[in-house]
């Protein structure tokens, strides 16, 4: 057990490692290509924490504001990879998302690793589900999110910004394609979750705190998805908005399920 | 004349921004009604209803739909949510029931917690016996697995005929969906003569759940003919902190009572003679507490968000995924 719990930390220390060195090799043209191999070193890493920890205490990574971390970084690393790899536009934006990923790194080594026995009701199909579609939704998120930003750093300080880390026109609509992606992701992740708490708690839906919030971030993407459907507004103002739903997903994943006093505290 | 107005009314029911001002207001309705979810129940009606009302002008009068049929089939689901969700919420019905091993659910009283406005009670029409309970615990009271045996009428006492509920699997029947709480307990079985009529009656006095209230296994219980008396049940094993344990109902216990008059401690069989009638503890048995859900929109609600989210999905990949085409649509709509 002890041992287990050495690996599990050199794992995610590592991991944090990979995602903060990433972040620096991202700025300089010559380390370009340690950048992805980083980011896919970053993953695994965390990818081994999460199994060492799975096997040492029975359970999937669900209960702990630290296990839903080490879960993020994972998935959150994986789907920005696998975009960069369908789509070559997606790679400038490596540096914000590395810079993103390495706050949330260093945030998840000040937490507690004390485990949370998994309640037997809340074990079943659907949990799987729902916790899949939250890290598509979040992942595909990210990677609209760091374009946007990108693009939004390239919009206002172009001079600054090294060659390789601008994004090129077509990348405008590689954003949307993610985030309607995301979009689908989230309304499975509500319809999945709705599903599980029924049989969880007995309820589908009760307007609890994290309800609230995941219903609220859903309809700001249904908003930003609509505007750019049916109106013509700034590019700014589309990625300024982005950036705010990332903003309410992100709160919403890591903060409201660990402050509030519902059923949901401490569960994703 | 006439029909040109009715158009020209559906268009501006149909607009756009009548879908941004619709969904503004949803979301300021929630975020207003935040720390009341009671009052997001009563105003999260007229966004909504804004927003249906948009949505079918939309279908009726906008010809985009009909060359874009998954955004039309999302659209159509969409409403149908709202609708079932909202009906649902009229014909629904949630509420708490404990049933003591042996017992028959026709004897049990169902209490409401919520119910909608049209909902007519069909509980009449379910029936099953308790049968064995059985809950695993592991060291520091950890609730491990729930088993619940239901024995449905008609059927021989036989294992293949038996059915388990517990955590994953819930018990339905006429539309009701019975799931097992982590609120459960033991009951006395105690049967009653009456001294006058020499009746007999049985039945079941729950105690404070457990082993959530172990140290106040205590109830005060009113005899058939009035008389008020304080059970107390006592159990001979104590409550395991560091060990793997299951609860169950075979389990040696006494129960003292306590009267006006009297104090005595019964052991299984035992009776006690009282000034009205004759009370026998009849033995200990565990109780289990059941939500009880009922509402008949569910599969359809479910079964309709799926639809859109399908159809939302084929509309973004022809929109979003689908090559150039794709491309060209977002390129000479930007600024």
């Amino acid at each position: 057990m002890a041992i287990a719990s050495e690996f599990e930390q050199i794992f995610h220390i590592a991991g944090v490692a990979c995602y903060i060195a990433s972040a620096v090799a991202a700025w300089f043209t010559g380390f370009r290509r340690f950048n992805s191999l980083l980011i896919n070193l970053a993953w695994i890493m965390f990818l081994l924490t999460i199994i060492v920890r799975w096997v040492t205490l029975g359970q999937g990574p669900f209960m702990t504001l630290y296990e839903v971390l080490i879960s993020n970084l994972f998935s959150l690393g994986l789907i920005f990879s696998i975009a960069c790899y369908l789509n070559k536009s997606v790679q400038p934006a490596a540096a914000a998302l590395s810079f993103i990923l390495s706050i949330l790194g260093i945030w998840s080594l000040a937490t507690s690793t004390t485990p949370v026995p998994l309640p037997a009701t809340f074990e079943n199909n659907w949990l799987w589900i729902h916790v899949a579609a939250g890290k598509i939704f979040l992942g595909t998120c990210l990677v609209a999110v760091a374009l946007s930003l990108t693009c939004l750093l390239q919009m206002y300080f172009m001079r600054l910004m090294p060659a390789h880390l601008r994004i090129p026109e077509t990348a405008e609509n590689t954003i949307w394609r993610y985030l309607s992606l995301a979009f689908i992701a989230d309304s499975v992740m509500l319809l999945a979750g709705a599903v599980w708490a029924h049989d969880a708690w007995g309820r589908y839906w009760a307007w609890d705190p994290l309800e609230t919030w995941s219903f609220i971030t859903w309809l700001v993407l249904a908003i930003v998805l609509h505007l750019r459907l049916t109106f013509t507004l700034p590019r700014w103002v589309y990625w300024s908005m982005i950036n705010g739903v990332f903003v309410l997903a992100f709160l919403t994943f890591f903060g409201v399920p660990f402050i509030s006093l519902a059923p949901h505290k401490g569960v994703m | 004349m006439y029909k040109s107005a009715i158009t020209t009314l559906l268009r501006r029911l149909a607009s756009l921004r009548l879908t941004l001002i619709g969904m503004l207001s949803l979301l300021g309705t929630i975020l207003f009604t935040y720390e009341q979810p009671n009052r997001l129940a009563e105003l999260i009606v007229y966004p909504l209803s804004l927003l249906a009302i948009n949505l079918l002008a939309a279908l009726i009068s906008n010809v985009r739909f009909r060359y874009q049929p998954w955004l039309m089939i999302f659209h159509v689901c969409l409403l149908l949510v709202v609708v079932l969700a909202g009906t649902g919420l009229l014909l629904r019905f949630e509420g708490r029931v404990e049933i003591a091993e042996g017992q028959h659910f026709k004897d049990a009283t169902v209490h409401p917690v919520t119910q909608g406005e049209w909902y007519q009670s069909a509980l009449q029409q379910v029936d099953f016996i308790q049968g064995p309970i059985e809950v695993d615990y592991h060291s520091e009271l950890r609730r491990g697995t729930t088993r619940s045996i239901l024995q449905l009428p008609g059927m021989a006492v036989t294992n293949e005929q038996l059915i388990q509920i517990g955590d994953k699997q819930t018990y339905q029947a006429a539309n009701y969906r019975f799931a097992t709480t982590p609120n459960k307990g033991y009951a006395a079985r105690l049967a009653w003569q009456d001294a006058r009529t020499k009746q007999t009656m049985q039945g079941f006095v729950h105690f404070p759940s457990f082993p959530a209230k172990d140290w106040k296994q205590e109830m005060r219980w009113r005899t058939p003919r009035g008389e008020i008396v304080q059970l107390t049940l006592k159990l001979d094993s104590p409550v395991k902190q560091d060990a793997s344990w299951t609860l169950r109902s075979a389990v040696p216990a006494y129960l003292h009572i306590k009267g006006d008059e009297q104090s005595v401690e019964l052991a299984h069989g035992q009776a006690l003679n009282m000034q009205t009638g004759t009370l026998r503890f009849e033995g200990v048995v565990l109780w289990m507490g059941y939500q009880v859900d009922y509402n008949p929109l569910l599969p359809w609600l479910f079964t309709a968000a799926l639809c859109a989210i399908f159809a939302l999905g084929m509309h973004f990949q022809a929109r979003f995924w689908a090559g150039e085409k794709g491309h060209q649509h977002w390129q000479a709509k930007d600024v």
